[in-house]
């Protein structure tokens, strides 16, 4: 079985905007990609449909089966980490690799006070 | 509650996959067969459709078949380029074409799409009433298949959100999603 990991520097969750994310990916994979990439993306989850945008994409070159590689990626300014009770937004970092349908997420949180920002009603 | 803490949110509901009320597999499958390989899973609101056609597309694609997934809203009268496209295809490649909704297609645009999806190796609509295609599988719910839904996402039955099942399950007459929405709400507004 595939294995998938994302850890950040200092094991930190929580980020200011526009500050750099360090960190490290590592896999051990059955069989050789042919693509491994790490992704950016926020997605909301709640009553309605869920929405998703992915910001930045990482293509980790020549990427063996069993591998393990650093990263650095610039957050952007927005949107914050925040949670109604219909909506939460969360950041999230992803780790794909292709062919096959594992991968490894990791959720941070992207706020200027470092905690996501909970709305007043969902806070009750 | 949050709303990623809530554990009917659209996401989580979504994952739930089809589940049988009679039959199962073997028995939808060898319908299809029976039908050529074309058919209509026909069904009322929140009744599981979707949900089954998606999962008959994994089944497929796991038995090596190419699959083409057309969904559309209700509302679109008419197949959009890319979705015409895609049916092209599945009638070219000989893929199996499944198309969620057809029942929201004009006359016009589902004769058309009859016209072109009969020649995929495959061709299976959802709708909400029979007639478009020999129907395939009707899918229903019952107040039983609820709380196992309400069990399988909170390991709690529906009673644990404030209402008997039956209750809720006939106030939204038989549509799950709705029903589950309801109990969206009642989560949201826990203050845990």
């Amino acid at each position: 079985m595939s294995r998938l990991e994302i850890a950040t520097e200092g094991g930190r969750l929580a980020f200011h905007p526009g500050e750099e994310l360090r960190g490290t990916a590592s896999w051990s994979l059955d069989a050789p990609p042919t693509k491994v990439e790490l992704r950016l993306f926020w997605r909301t989850e709640g009553k309605g449909s869920q929405d998703v945008g992915v910001i930045e994409t990482v293509s980790f070159d020549g990427a063996g089966p069993e591998d393990r590689r650093e990263f650095r990626i610039h957050l952007p300014s927005g949107p914050y980490s925040f949670s109604g009770k219909l909506i939460s937004l969360i950041w999230a970092l992803e780790l794909v690799a292709e062919p096959g349908a594992d991968a490894g997420r990791q959720d941070i949180t992207l706020s200027p006070t470092g905690r996501e920002i909970v709305l007043a009603a969902a806070e009750e | 509650m949050k709303a990623r803490e809530n554990p009917f949110s659209v996401s989580l509901v979504l994952a739930v996959r089809y589940r049988f009320l009679e039959g199962g597999w073997e028995d939808l499958l060898g319908r299809l067969h029976a039908l050529e390989g074309r058919g209509a899973i026909v069904g009322p609101e929140g009744s599981g459709k979707t949900t089954l056609l998606e999962d008959l597309a994994t089944l497929l694609e796991r038995r090596g078949r190419s699959v083409s997934l057309v969904t559309l809203s209700a509302g679109e009268h008419s197949l959009s380029s890319q979705q015409r496209r895609a049916v092209l295809e599945a009638a070219t490649s000989q893929s199996s074409l499944l198309v969620d909704g057809a029942d929201a297609l004009a006359p016009r645009a589902w004769r058309a799409l009859f016209r072109e999806g009969g020649g995929a190796g495959g061709f299976v609509v959802t709708t909400h009433a029979e007639g478009l295609l020999p129907t395939l599988w009707r899918t229903r719910t019952s107040p039983d298949l609820f709380a196992k839904t309400v069990q399988e996402l909170t390991g709690a039955g529906p009673e644990a959100f404030g209402r008997p099942v039956e209750d809720l399950f006939r106030s939204h007459a038989g549509n799950l999603r709705e029903a589950l929405r309801e109990l969206y709400d009642v989560c949201a507004e826990n203050s845990r």
